[in-house]
């Protein structure tokens, strides 16, 4: 009979030994030990008691293990091997940038050119093309990008300075990871307009010009506001694109659990601190819907710089199709 | 683990092809129902990997995986159990030792339901009336056999707490078998089980 059995077995009700109900385990003492066996010995209904549960125990213990899941290594395996790609991609993204600028990018043309800069830098590094066709290459190439960019329909995603430019610029990406039934996941990266389902994960990251205290904002179909990130002070002396991760830093991946419609996601960006509430939220949005980048304030901090992205969710979507909507602007 | 801190990536695979079986054997007694388990056992490597560069290599490995496994077993059945609003899963504490009678399922007595079960399913129907942490516990203790510590910081809750758990799961199961013990039509069919195979 195994010992860590018989120190239950008062819950038979037995009365004469109610304190050797409380004996913690292990038993402390020899003297607790052998005055719970004498007592089993002496009392047939605690023995009896005692008896079947170490008989259930054991059977349970003796279990055979279930059958993992088909593929279950398989899904875990691949899941983390994705995640480490993406995490080397984020790693590397720092010095594409660089290499933007290096190439020849314009001096305060903004994070989306140098972004594009660097994206194609490493499309065409990817292609192999002689270094030194490169840069007249990529010139050519960002002809095509950069007037699209500066030319913005609407400038919800205009980040050049005009006049009254707010410093600190910011930009703000996201990325959907869809987990793939084999545990693997792919990454898009989001356009404006997006449709994304309920298996989709956004994954957030900002840029910024000049140390900032960043916010990100969603304001659901229904206009609801939420504060996501609440005062990250992200340095870009720290390089780059910064993920959005928790206090452990771990990307955020983040579902909207609303209704279906349309999410804007708005990155706010001050120099200085600030404190959100309602009207702030409602100041913030209509500047964005206005599409106005001078301060807010007369006198105050010298204001905000906003970036927005807009997705639309469908939470009864299995498998989003991965395009944009058309634009109703 | 120490391996896979210094960049080597068979050690992650040969980390999980050592303890998915543990790890999934646990989460399918916690939480009842094998997508729920494989899910979890999903997200429990996951975050192995995601923590390795905190891992501390003077902590004992076994109970700081089971401490993931725990919080994403609990995790995932608090989020069904808040959309479902209902019970998907085990259900938490509903056990109430004056009421022998409502242990069985609806539509079942205990004579039809438990004639057939060994003492084996008596303990699963026990873990089925056990809250999550009397449940884990009882599984860490009995299964993995981790010491009444280490469960204590799986469940990040004191020591004595454990064993109070501990003590509260071994009564559960007592009483299922005092049932079992006290349905007339069982003790028949055990006495004649007993019967025919006795020489």
């Amino acid at each position: 009979m195994g010992d860590h059995v018989m120190r239950e077995h008062t819950t038979s009700g037995c009365k004469s030994h109610l304190s050797i109900l409380h004996i913690p385990e292990p038993l402390r003492t020899s003297q607790e030990q052998a005055a719970l066996e004498g007592h089993l010995a002496a009392c047939a209904r605690c023995h009896a008691e005692a008896g079947r549960l170490t008989e259930a125990i054991a059977a349970f213990r003796a279990e055979p293990d279930p059958a993992l899941p088909v593929g279950a290594t398989e899904k875990i395996l691949a899941r983390v091997a994705r995640d480490r790609e993406v995490s080397e991609t984020a790693a590397n993204e720092p010095q594409a940038f660089q290499q933007g600028e290096a190439g020849g990018g314009r001096a305060g043309s903004g994070q989306a050119v140098r972004s594009w800069k660097g994206f194609l830098d490493r499309l065409l590094g990817s292609m192999g093309p002689p270094r030194v066709m490169f840069p007249a290459l990529a010139a050519a190439l960002l002809v095509v990008v950069v007037v699209p960019l500066t030319l913005t329909r609407d400038g919800v995603r205009e980040k050049s300075p005009g006049a009254g430019a707010i410093r600190p610029l910011v930009d703000l990406q996201a990325t959907v990871e869809r987990i793939q039934p084999d545990g693997s996941s792919t990454l898009t990266r989001v356009s404006d307009g997006m449709t994304m389902g309920p298996e989709d994960g956004l994954l957030f990251q900002f840029s910024v010009e000049g140390v900032a205290q960043v916010s990100l904002v969603e304001c659901d179909p229904e206009h609801h506001f939420t504060v996501l990130f609440d005062h990250g002070t992200l340095d870009p002396a720290s390089g780059g694109i910064i993920p959005l991760t928790d206090d452990r830093g771990r990307l955020l991946r983040y579902v909207p659990d609303g209704p279906a419609g349309e999410y804007v996601y708005l990155a706010v960006a001050s120099p200085e601190p600030f404190s959100w509430n309602a009207a702030l939220l409602d100041t913030v949005w209509n500047r964005y819907t206005d599409r106005v980048l001078a301060p807010l304030e007369a006198g105050g901090f010298s204001g905000f710089a906003i970036d927005a992205l807009r997705i639309r969710f469908d939470p009864g979507l299995e498998q989003a199709p991965y395009q944009a909507v058309p634009d109703r602007r | 683990m120490a391996a896979y801190q210094q960049g080597d990536q068979g050690a992650f695979e040969e980390l999980v092809r050592r303890y998915q079986s543990r790890i999934y054997r646990f989460l399918l007694k916690l939480t009842g129902n094998e997508t729920l388990a494989e899910d979890a056992l999903i997200e429990t490597f996951f975050k192995l990997h995601r923590a390795a560069a905190r891992y501390r290599s003077q902590s004992r490995f076994s109970p700081y995986l089971f401490t993931i496994a725990y919080r994403e077993g609990l995790m995932i059945l608090r989020k069904l159990r808040q959309e479902a609003g209902t019970t998907s899963g085990f259900d938490e504490g509903r056990f109430n030792r004056t009421q022998h009678t409502s242990l069985w399922p609806a539509g079942s007595s205990p004579a039809s339901s438990v004639e057939a079960r060994d003492r084996l399913r008596a303990v699963d129907r026990a873990l089925e009336l056990l809250t999550d942490a009397q449940r884990a516990v009882f599984l860490l203790y009995y299964r993995e056999e981790l010491s009444t510590a280490d469960i204590a910081r799986v469940l990040d809750t004191p020591a004595g707490s454990v064993r109070a758990y501990l003590c509260q799961a071994r009564k559960t199961v007592c009483n299922i078998l005092d049932a079992w013990e006290a349905t007339p039509d069982l003790a028949a069919g055990r006495a004649r089980r007993d019967a025919t195979s006795s020489p």
